[in-house]
Formats: structure tokens, C-alpha cells, sequence
């Protein structure tokens, strides 16, 4: 249980590091998690067929 | 995302829109932690919303401005970007009282935190109830003031469903 509530402390952390960052530096994170996203999808929708 | 400011103001200039305000996903990452998104969505005042061909101007002004449309967006940068009219009196609200941030330099319009939840609220869709979550949780807007911005819009029962469904035991 200790375990699962550090995991969650130190993943709060990084979300709020996260939130703290200026406006354009998110949007570029954004854009990455756009661009992998649109790698992952035409490979999930393969391997679904 | 820069050049996207700088075409929008120039839209303004050149009175091809009366006004704009970004929204969206893309302006609540203002407030939040990033989050994934497709497009950016841009809200419009125009001179005549009535009309079909609403979008016109706006397409045309791109165009002369070397960005191409992209299914029903215009390509802008990085980012395909969605043009939606004002489609009611919140809507309208929210980009007459949206807020200037400066864009690395450059003036950009984007609607604040209280209107981005209330507008989520309107729509109701699960991504905009978790759009409300993150706004409030990243303390941006408050319960309270949501309930205010709600209640002078029609949307109290709405507001208390919502609260009722995520905050009561």
C-alpha cells in the first residue's frame, strides 16, 4: 500500500511540474503527444482488423 | 502555434472577423497540465453569422495567406484549425470578455477558465465534463464560480447534475 501511495505522491509531483510550465512550452509537449498518437493510431487500427 | 496568433490578429485587422478567441482543448492547456488534441479551435465573431457561406472570408483570407484547407480545418502551422462561428449568447460572451496572453511576443485572445467549464458544460460530452475536472483541479476556476457563470446562462440543472454526479457521496 505504501508502495501505490508514493507512486501516486511522485506522480501528482510531475503532474503538477507538468501545469506549471509556460503556455507555449505545454503546447509543444501537446504537439508531441499529437504527433505519437497519430503514429499509434494507424497501427491500432491494423492490428484490429 | 505563434503564427496562428499572428493570422488571427491580422484577420481582426483586416475586419475579416470581428472578433476572435481561441478555445478548446489548446486553451485550457493555458490553465492545465498538456493534454492531447487534434486541432486548435478558434471561435469568430462575424458581420453576418446567417449566412452559408459564413466562412468564406476566412477561408479566403488563408488561402491568401498560403494556408490550405485540411478536411474541415485550414492548416496553420502545426496545427489544422477549426473556425466555429459563435453559435450562442455564452459563446458570444466568452469571446467578448476573453482574456490577452502573450504568445512568446505576440497579443493572443483565449477564453477564460470560468467560460472554457461553463461552454464544456453546455456541450456535456465526456471529454467536456473531463475538461471541467482538470480546470477545477488545477484551480483555475472555482465551484463557484462556475455555479454563477451557469446560472446566468440557463445551465443551473446542468451544474447540479454535474455536481451532484462527481462531488456528492
Amino acid at each position: 500500500m505504501s508502495d501505490i501511495r508514493g507512486l501516486l505522491e511522485r506522480q501528482a509531483r510531475w503532474q503538477r511540474a507538468r501545469k506549471a510550465l509556460s503556455w507555449p512550452e505545454k503546447i509543444r509537449i501537446a504537439e508531441m503527444i499529437r504527433e505519437s498518437v497519430s503514429q499509434l493510431r494507424p497501427k491500432a487500427s491494423r492490428e484490429n482488423r | 502555434m505563434k503564427v496562428l496568433a499572428q493570422l488571427l490578429n491580422d484577420m481582426r485587422s483586416a475586419g475579416v472577423v470581428q472578433e476572435y478567441a481561441l478555445f478548446g482543448a489548446i486553451a485550457q492547456i493555458r490553465y492545465t497540465e498538456p493534454v492531447a488534441t487534434i486541432d486548435a479551435d478558434v471561435q469568430v465573431v462575424v458581420l453576418s453569422p446567417d449566412r452559408p457561406d459564413v466562412l468564406d472570408g476566412i477561408y479566403q483570407f488563408c488561402a491568401g495567406k498560403g494556408y490550405r484547407p485540411e478536411r474541415e480545418a485550414i492548416g496553420v502551422g502545426a496545427w489544422p484549425t477549426q473556425f466555429i462561428p459563435v453559435f450562442s449568447p455564452l459563446t458570444r460572451e466568452a469571446v467578448e470578455q476573453a482574456e490577452t496572453a502573450d504568445y512568446e511576443g505576440v497579443p493572443f485572445r483565449v477564453v477564460g477558465a470560468h467560460y472554457l467549464a461553463v461552454i464544456a458544460l453546455s456541450v456535456g460530452r465526456a471529454k467536456d465534463l473531463t475538461r471541467i475536472l482538470a480546470l477545477l483541479e488545477s484551480e483555475s476556476v472555482t465551484r463557484e464560480q462556475i455555479a454563477r457563470l451557469a446560472a446566468r446562462h440557463g445551465l443551473s440543472e446542468a451544474w447540479k447534475r454535474f455536481e451532484s454526479r462527481f462531488f456528492d457521496e
